[in-house]
């Protein structure tokens, strides 16, 4: 079986985590591209610096917390 | 399509890690992509207003939903049809919209999703499978 490539997002994450801002990661989900406070301002500030399309996620402390 | 768990932040204030790996699916919309966790136990896709308006939704002219999570509260929605990609396929799914949907991705519900995709959990090999029908 071939293996899967695993993303750990934990320490690119926890820099921005008490902020609670959007990220913008990059297509393979290893660097954060851009932040904002908005999606709008997130994805407008990924597209000033870079020309691949933006992974958007909120960066929270815990995603454990998260039943909906 | 095999996709691998993501591995979040996910240690709770007492300082035990519930679980850390989170089955979020890559989304693709014209000018971003949206993460998505894959919810068995909600009824149908859910994203922040935000999103909707990003890809040129009216919000408010959708058909109003309430939504109702563990709290027994409910959440003023609104659901539209919606087009993205995962991979190169094509999906429709009706997808509920509210200002108060404060989850930190979207969330990819039962209804029409999974009408489209066989959805295979291999949680402790840390990956899951979608295969359309």
């Amino acid at each position: 079986m071939t293996k899967i490539k695993e993303i750990n997002l934990t320490e690119l994450i926890k820099p921005y985590a008490k902020d609670n801002v959007w990220l913008a990661l990059n297509t393979t989900q290893n660097k954060v591209l851009a932040t904002g406070k908005t999606v709008k301002e997130v994805i407008n500030n990924a597209k000033k610096v870079s020309k691949e399309k933006p992974v958007i996620m909120k960066a929270v402390q815990n995603y454990s917390t998260y039943i909906f | 399509m095999k996709f691998p768990y993501l591995t979040l932040p996910s240690t709770t204030s007492f300082g035990r890690t519930i679980i850390d790996k989170v089955p979020i699916l890559k989304i693709e919309f014209k000018d971003f992509y949206l993460n998505c966790i894959i919810d068995t136990g909600a009824c149908i896709s859910m994203m922040p207003a935000e999103f909707g308006l990003e890809i040129g939704l009216n919000i408010k002219r959708g058909e109003p939903f309430l939504a109702t999570g563990v709290d027994n509260i409910s959440i003023p929605s609104y659901i539209h049809k919606v087009e993205f990609y995962v991979e190169k396929i094509l999906c429709k799914i009706e997808v509920a919209f509210s200002e108060k949907f404060n989850f930190p991705y979207g969330l990819l519900g039962r209804k029409d999703f999974f009408d489209m995709f066989k959805i295979h959990f291999y949680q402790i090999e840390n990956f899951f499978e979608l295969e359309t029908y």
